[in-house]
């Protein structure tokens, strides 16, 4: 099913929390959504979902979600590891939800067993830990096996072997032809899980696209070179504007065209002995995209 | 509908639900044999007839579970944010307003009516009583029961999906009827003698416990029923409910 976005928008008093944001969420893809703390990414998810009141619309195969019979075989979420009743058996819970879907209850006790809840199906929810309770809103959210999921820091709280499991998960839904947004922090998490990114910061939208060509876009200095000469061709590039820092022998090149820059060498003389590309992380990349406009920076020690 | 099985689900999945209509019932008992119990010989007791006894069994302490238990509606999903799990099955807020009213509403109904079952079989049990159940009259004392606590737990909803909290749904309106209302009639009812006459709450419980003149004069029939009810009293509910209902359809979750 395929999710578009097309200018969403909110504002909390003065401040403007997600300004006219426009996606679109493709089936069979795992995309990334990721942004600074207070940038407005749970915000947009519950924009998504008509919970908070704002502007924009959201359309799911190109109709809103209030024109759909079973909302929970359309749309799947986990907004919060807390979302339960904290005196409410984790099978009970479940049997709620799937009042929704007229799903039964022997699909309830297969998702219990699947996330490995079968020992506290019985427990009061106020007894989970971060990560059961994390297995308890995935249960909830692909009950009715959903066409699209809307996950918020499902990670949050997983133990690592968790983790893999939540992302090998992901990707088999998503190769299933499901749609996939998932929210997270753990950036070197999301580099193996998503596909796609959507990056926002302040409420506007900073990319959309693979992972790859985001960081290729978005890196600085990603060309390395040791030559002969480093002055004379760190004068020659500050002369042409292009950015470069010293480093030792190396020198940082904030080029993404090899070829160019080993032509610059060669029509200027200068002997190469090594150049390539260090390729950034997705971490690196989206702090320095970000750092210029984060609004809730920690001040240095 | 699945709005109505969801709702379902979601109130007796919780033992509170449970607990406090048991107490209810068994409290509504207790008050009733309580002459019965501390007369030294029962057939001595003053007799009583279920019209006479019932509202006010039923209508001052049993009104308190009951209203807890609706207050319970919207005040746990606004307490643990679970309206985001309920607004995102639901998108349509109108469709989950309907079936959790719905729902809470016959449930309250139904404790209602067991609680009525438990007192009729009380009076059956003291056999000796005088006057016993006089059918003619049981027919307004039930309906006139049922509809003060339908009305009354109207208000008590509103007021918790418009303040978001469940102990405020549950105070405010028990204090509007035995407090505030009082209070302000105490302090102003000589120069303002007309205000009593349109101060809904204690307007609705003295209707409710038939200390009303007009209910006092016509208390047949059913129909009596609905004529003598106090129009402060439900119109008072229905603009709260009205303006709760408003409130939900357009505010946020968060």
């Amino acid at each position: 099913m395929r999710v578009k976005c097309v200018g969403l928008g909110k504002s909390f008093g003065s401040k403007r929390a997600v300004n006219d944001l426009s996606f679109v969420l493709e089936p069979g893809v795992v995309t990334g959504f990721l942004g600074p703390n207070g940038s407005g990414k749970s915000t947009t998810l519950r924009l998504m979902l008509d919970l908070d009141r704002g502007d924009g619309r959201t359309l799911f195969d190109g109709k809103p979600l209030t024109e759909y019979a079973s909302i929970s075989k359309i749309v799947g979420t986990h907004l919060d590891a807390k979302l339960f009743h904290p005196q409410r058996s984790a099978r009970n819970h479940l049997r709620m939800l799937a009042a929704e879907s007229r799903v039964g209850n022997s699909r309830v006790d297969e998702i219990i067993e699947y996330m490995g809840l079968k020992e506290v199906a019985k427990k009061r929810a106020k007894t989970f830990s971060l990560g059961m309770s994390q297995r308890l809103g995935l249960a909830g959210a692909v009950l009715a096996d959903p066409k699209v999921l809307l996950l918020d820091e499902p990670a949050n709280g997983l133990d690592p072997a968790t983790i893999h499991w939540l992302r090998d998960f992901l990707k088999q839904y998503a190769a299933m032809g499901r749609s996939v947004l998932v929210s997270s922090h753990l950036l070197s998490e999301m580099e193996l899980m998503a596909e796609r990114i959507i990056v926002i910061s302040k409420g506007e939208l900073l990319a959309n696209e693979s992972i790859d060509s985001f960081i290729r876009r978005n890196q600085s200095f990603a060309l390395h070179v040791r030559v002969d000469q480093p002055d004379s061709l760190q004068a020659i590039l500050l002369n042409k504007g292009i950015d470069v820092q010293r480093e030792g022998e190396i020198l940082k090149v904030n080029m993404s065209d090899a070829r160019a820059l080993g032509d610059m060498c060669f029509d200027n003389s200068i002997r190469v002995w090594e150049l390539y590309e260090q390729r950034g992380s997705l971490e690196q990349t989206f702090l320095e995209l970000t750092s210029k406009s984060e609004e809730y920076k920690i001040g240095g020690m | 509908m699945s709005v109505l099985l969801f709702e379902w689900r979601r109130i007796s999945t919780l033992r509170s639900t449970w607990i406090l209509s048991v107490i209810a019932i068994l409290q509504a008992v207790l008050i009733l044999n309580l002459p019965f119990l501390l007369a030294e010989v029962p057939e001595s007791a003053t007799a009583t007839s279920l019209n006479d006894v019932m509202p006010l069994v039923i209508i001052p302490v049993f009104i308190i579970f009951m209203s807890t238990i609706v207050a319970a509606a919207f005040g746990h999903d606004y307490r643990h944010g679970t309206i985001r799990t309920s607004l995102s099955l639901f998108p349509n807020r109108f469709e989950l307003l309907f079936g959790r009213v719905v729902v809470a509403f016959l449930f309250t109904f139904v404790i209602y009516v067991v609680t009525i079952l438990a007192i009729v079989a009380t009076i059956y049990a003291w056999s000796s009583v005088s006057g016993g159940l006089q059918w003619a009259s049981f027919w307004p004392a039930f309906l006139r029961g049922l509809l003060y606590m339908t009305i009354y737990n109207l208000g008590v909803i509103a007021v918790v999906m418009m303040t978001r909290i469940q102990a405020l749904g549950i105070v405010a309106p028990l204090m509007m009827s035995l407090a505030v209302e009082n209070i302000v009639l105490l302090t102003l009812g000589n120069r303002y003698a007309w205000l009593g006459e349109y101060f809904p709450y204690s307007q609705g419980l003295n209707w409710a416990l038939g200390f009303s003149n007009d209910f006092a004069a016509n208390s047949g029939t059913v129909t009596d029923v609905f004529t003598s009810m106090p129009p402060s009293f439900l119109i008072s509910q229905i603009v709260l409910f009205g303006f709760a209902t408003f409130l939900f359809q357009k505010r946020d979750t968060s």
